[in-house]
């Protein structure tokens, strides 16, 4: 998973990763230890925090797209060998940035399965960060 | 990179991590900046 390569990077952000699954505790824990991941992985098996955070499902309209069966062809080619999926498939997935002060600095919600944001978009994430940063130095320089 | 900033206050609920552990996202939040990562599936 290209997330976990960049860990050390994220960790340098000051960044703390954490992962939502639709998985149950033991389904999760496999998933894991097959990609050798070590962030931190919350069950949501009933989707409550999926639904909280607006993430919305898929149609098969989109699962049978050219675009999506080409990019999942990329990912076969890149060694990506997917297991049987397990949960709901058309569960849309999305990432979201949250400041200290609990609010979403940066949000994607994924349009189709695949529409992931880069590597790159996440790693870029720190000038976000070093703003907050510096907001809260400032502040605590006052005070 | 320009990246689209907001401001939306997020929201918080209880959650249970895959070790068993129950946790509150906002004390997750309010050690450090955190990105949540919402998987299609485990697979």
């Amino acid at each position: 998973m290209q997330l976990h390569r960049s860990k050390t990077q994220f960790e340098e952000m000051g960044l703390q990763v954490v992962l939502v699954g639709l998985g149950t505790p033991d389904r999760a824990e496999a998933f894991r230890k097959q990609f050798f991941l070590s962030f931190p992985i919350i069950c949501d098996p009933e989707k409550k925090l999926y639904q909280t955070y607006g993430l919305g499902r898929s149609s098969v309209t989109r699962l049978a797209s050219p675009a999506f069966l080409l990019k999942g062809l990329k990912a076969l080619s890149r060694g990506y060998t997917p297991s049987m999926p397990r949960g709901d498939v058309m569960q849309l997935p999305g990432v979201f940035l949250i400041d200290t002060a609990g609010n979403i600095r940066y949000a994607h919600y994924s349009k189709d399965p695949s529409d992931n944001p880069t590597i790159e978009t996440l790693l870029a994430l720190k000038d976000i960060i070093r703003k907050e940063k510096k907001v809260w130095s400032s502040i605590n320089d006052q005070t | 990179m320009a990246l689209t900033e907001t401001y939306q206050a997020a929201m918080d609920a209880e959650v249970t991590f895959s070790d068993g552990t129950d946790y509150r996202l906002r004390n997750l939040w309010e050690k450090g900046p955190l990105l949540l990562v919402f998987l299609r599936h485990f697979g």
